[in-house]
């Protein structure tokens, strides 16, 4: 199996080293570009194109929100975890508008780090479910704008649903269970999702939906 | 049909259309006619009385009646005749000639004394009249000039007077003005001066009999009337008591009037220096107070234009900044010190009155030739600096300005430097207190920063190393993991107290993500912490600002929500932000208890309200304006709004 | 002379050069006031208006009784 490609940026030098030092300990993760400010972060995405972006928000040059949002529009099929010193709400939808595919505090574990990267990677979702329905509670649009039509010329109805229950915060396999299918399928429908759409992880996919009024805070109850 | 009689002839008409007249005539020819003719008819048969002495009574009636209509000369004049129509008779008729020559003399003596007393009475009478006339022409109103003129026609009718003149003593006793006039030689109207005028007209020739008298009040003179006549008038010696009552009059009424207009004045320049103080007091803006203060001055001294003239101490020259009813070229004009009227006026410190501009040696051209002619100059002070100086001035006619114009311009020249030295003062305060906020904005960020990178990490360093304590392999006794159990809870507690008190005193979030997210998050962390349901909402197209701008709005609303948590006992509160054409406005309205807000901000202080002195000045800075509404029991609403 | 030519070149220029502008003006005026309520001929009416100059207080005390009368006598023979 192909190597998960990371990008480290981080412009604290010895944190990045230790980071990846860490990291290349696992057999799954091979960090493939590292860069000490934003700028320099966005031109490295560019080059050498990585699945995941580890990329911390306090940055000079360029701050983490502005240089994901200019990861995004060079290719939106990468995922942007953002590190970031505060859980505060407003920081958490300033990130995800931007486009980025889930946050993690700088002190967390290692462990937690890795996790996270196998997980949206996967496609799974990486917000705390109380989090989670706060985002839904901000992007879904009021009732009016339903546009579940124009939903069916992007994706197959399997899809529509698939993307539904993975809104609604249900992990690969309660989904798997719920329209009895494998979660190697679930998998591979949630990667059409994000190739159809193009977002690079879960919960952008979801936000997409609720854009586009695919699904509203009715649907999700 | 214009009549070109004599006044002989006039007064000859006069007599004859009168019907006493001939009632007269028939009467003494009626009269007559029984004085001669011999039948001596017995009027009644018992009664003793003759027919002549019938006759001479009725002859004595027609020269009482002839008084009476005609006046003391009238009466006069039918006495003669009367004297004249009975004397035939004892000299060619009367039997006892000495007799009806005795009769005719008592007879005569009897009129003449009947004339003398009625002619005396009615001459009593006519002068009260004529004073009862005049005094009423006197006080029927205060248009000095209009009365006179009045006066002086009674006068000259009553006293049968050809021509006469009413002189009044200036008001400084600096000459005589020709007030009224009828029927003066033209040389004595024209000549300009008063005093030589008057002295003119008492030489004159055609007007040899005349009466001069001084007209006064309160025993003080103030002015002369004098009337003349070309032919001899008695009534100018007769009547001199008359004249001299009226003249009183007259003089009481011109020193009425002149009270009378000098109170109108002073009203009126008090009036005017309250307006300028007023003005002064309301306003820091000198744009707006300047021009103000400007047309009031002119207002004040009947000028045709202002200029004021301000040093400016960068460039080191004196410019025009406000100009009034001059071309809007000349503000570009510039001199150096000393030069020009107002440069002269800055050094000295004294006014400076110039009867004409044109010739005036220190002139600036510009100036010239925009037709400045009389100008009076004072000095703009306030304490020990001159500012400049305030110029009123009349164009292309000159205009004598008096000394007591330029008193109350001096007075305003100094008030005009008290706002300007103010407007200063404030700009200054304003610059200061920038810096200050500044000075302290910058403090804080480096707290906070501080507190972040440095002692909150060291925090977090420990937090770990207790972590990595407690979960090393050895074997610990109980009592150690927990303490060091406790130990990591306290260090957590700690670093989040670090956190809070690193956000509160420099956000982030203001930072990194830009004043709304900051504002939302108040009002979410309100919701949270106060139990207040607090709403945020954005109207209009969002947009970034200044971080000055988003950094004072945030302090603004920080402060705001504080009041609502800590005073206002309110339930609900909703924070507004409104993009608007070129401005932002914040609103942060509650439900809460609401207070009478003081009408100026000044007073802001002295009701305690310090922390919305703060909000109203932190506004100021950046050129916006922040208003308070509440009422009692209605809630409160603050309202800043910025231009951006 | 005749009295409006003793009055511009003798009288009027020393009062003005002695006392200045003002108060010269405010002497003539009282002494015009003089001169044309005098009952007279000219020539009375002239030595009436040289008397309220001559007489005022102010003037005399400034300039000495002696220098006053002096000017009294001389301006009154001016005009014949």
């Amino acid at each position: 199996m192909d190597k998960i490609r990371i990008l480290l940026a981080d412009d604290h030098a010895l944190v990045r080293e230790g980071t990846k030092e860490l990291l290349e300990r696992e057999d799954d993760l091979e960090v493939v570009a590292e860069a000490g400010d934003g700028k320099t972060a966005v031109q490295l995405a560019t080059k050498r194109r990585p699945d995941v972006v580890i990329m911390d928000f306090a940055m000079p040059k360029l701050n983490g929100i502005e240089a994901t949002k200019q990861i995004k529009a060079i290719d939106p099929s990468i995922a942007v975890l953002v590190l970031t010193a505060y859980d505060n709400e407003q920081y958490i939808f300033a990130f995800l508008e931007a486009g980025a595919a889930g946050y993690l505090l700088k002190d967390a574990h290692i462990d937690e780090l890795i996790k996270a990267i196998r997980a949206v990677h996967a496609g799974e979702s990486i917000l705390h479910p109380a989090i989670a329905r706060k985002v839904i509670n901000r992007f879904a649009q009021p009732a009016e704008k339903r546009g579940k039509e124009n939903a069916l010329d992007q994706l197959t109805k399997r899809e529509l649903e698939v993307l539904k229950l993975a809104a609604k915060g249900m992990s690969n396999r309660e989904i798997a269970l719920d329209l009895s299918i494998s979660v190697r399928t679930v998998q591979t429908h949630l990667s059409n999702i994000f190739t159809k759409i193009g977002v690079g992880s879960r919960i952008e996919a979801v936000i997409y939906g609720l854009r586009q009024g695919w699904f509203t805070l009715e649907d999700l109850l | 049909m214009t009549s070109t009689l004599t006044p002989l002839q006039e007064r000859w008409k006069r007599i004859v259309s009168n019907p006493s007249f001939w009632i007269l005539v028939v009467v003494l020819t009626g009269t007559t006619f029984l004085h001669y003719c011999t039948p001596q008819i017995r009027l009644l048969a018992s009664h003793p009385i003759t027919r002549h002495a019938a006759e001479r009574i009725m002859f004595i009636v027609a020269v009482i009646s002839a008084t009476f209509t005609f006046g003391y000369v009238g009466g006069l004049i039918t006495l003669a005749l009367v004297v004249l129509l009975m004397l035939p008779r004892v000299f060619l008729i009367s039997l006892h000639p000495v007799d009806a020559f005795v009769e005719v003399i008592a007879t005569a003596l009897i009129g003449y004394l009947a004339v003398w007393m009625l002619g005396s009475k009615q001459r009593a009478v006519s002068r009260l009249k004529t004073l009862n006339a005049i005094t009423t022409a006197l006080t029927r109103s205060l248009e000095l000039e209009q009365i006179l003129n009045d006066v002086l026609d009674r006068i000259l009718d009553v006293m049968n007077v050809e021509a006469g003149a009413v002189y009044l003593l200036d008001k400084e006793e600096q000459g005589l003005t020709l007030v009224a006039h009828r029927n003066l030689p033209a040389e004595v109207i024209e000549t300009a001066s008063g005093l030589k005028s008057a002295r003119m007209l008492t030489r004159c020739e055609g007007l040899k009999y005349q009466l001069a008298m001084p007209l006064r009040s309160k025993g003080k003179v103030n002015g002369l009337l004098v009337v003349g006549n070309p032919k001899p008038c008695p009534a100018l010696r007769r009547e001199v008591k008359l004249v001299t009552t009226i003249c009183n009059a007259i003089g009481v009424v011109v020193e009425n009037a002149r009270l009378c207009q000098d109170i109108a004045r002073q009203l009126q320049i008090e009036r005017c220096v309250c307006e300028v103080v007023e003005e002064i007091t309301s306003e820091l803006e000198l744009d707006r107070v300047i021009p103000k203060v400007m047309q009031i001055a002119e207002r004040l001294v009947g000028a045709d234009g202002g200029v004021v003239a301000l040093w400016d101490e960068e460039r080191n020259v004196i410019t025009y900044p406000y100009l009034h009813n001059l071309p809007q070229a000349l503000a570009e004009v510039t001199v150096s010190e000393g030069e020009g009227l107002s440069g002269e006026v800055m050094n000295t410190g004294r006014p400076i009155v110039i009867d004409n501009y044109q010739t005036y040696a220190k002139a600036v051209p510009a100036f010239v030739q925009a037709g400045l002619t009389s100008v009076v100059a004072v000095p703009i002070v306030s304490g020990v600096r001159t500012f400049g100086a305030l110029s009123l001035f009349s164009i292309n006619e000159t205009k004598k300005f008096s000394d007591r114009d330029v008193t109350i311009l001096t007075a305003i020249g100094r008030q005009a430097g008290i706002a300007i030295e103010n407007a200063y003062l404030y700009e200054n305060m304003r610059f200061y207190a920038r810096r200050i906020t500044h000075a302290q904005e910058n403090e804080r960020q480096r707290i906070a920063r501080e507190l972040h990178d440095d002692t909150i990490q060291s925090l977090i360093v420990l937090s770990r190393r207790l972590e990595t304590l407690g979960a090393s392999d050895e074997r610990l006794p109980e009592a150690i993991t927990q303490g060091i159990k406790e130990l990591r809870e306290l260090t957590g507690g700690v670093i989040q107290r670090v956190r809070r008190f690193s956000q509160d005193l420099r956000p982030s979030i203001l930072d990194d993500l830009g004043l709304l997210p900051a504002l939302e998050e108040l009002t979410t962390d309100l919701n949270r912490q106060a139990g207040l349901q607090a709403e945020f909402q954005v109207l209009g197209t969002k947009r970034r600002l200044s971080s000055e701008v988003e950094l004072t709005l945030f302090r603004i609303a920080q402060e705001a929500l504080n009041n609502v948590r800590k005073h206002a006992q309110a339930t609900r509160v909703v924070l507004t932000v409104e993009f608007i054409n070129g401005a932002v406005q914040m609103t942060v309205q509650d439900d809460g208890k609401g207070f009478i807000p003081p009408k100026l901000t000044e007073h802001l202080v002295a009701v305690g309200k310090l922390g919305l002195l703060g909000m109203y000045e932190r506004a100021q800075l950046i050129g916006g304006t922040l208003t308070v509404e509440s009422a009692p029991g209605q809630g409160t609403r603050v309202i800043v709004k910025v231009p951006t | 002379m005749d009295v409006e030519t003793a009055i511009e070149t003798r009288i009027k220029p020393q009062l003005i050069k002695t006392f200045g502008q003002r108060r010269a003006n405010s002497l003539l005026t009282w002494a015009t006031i003089a001169y044309v309520t005098t009952n007279g001929d000219e020539k009375e009416r002239y030595r009436a208006f040289v008397h309220s100059i001559c007489s005022d207080d102010r003037v005399v005390r400034e300039c000495g009784e002696r220098a006053v009368a002096r000017w009294e006598e001389e301006w009154k023979a001016l005009v014949a």
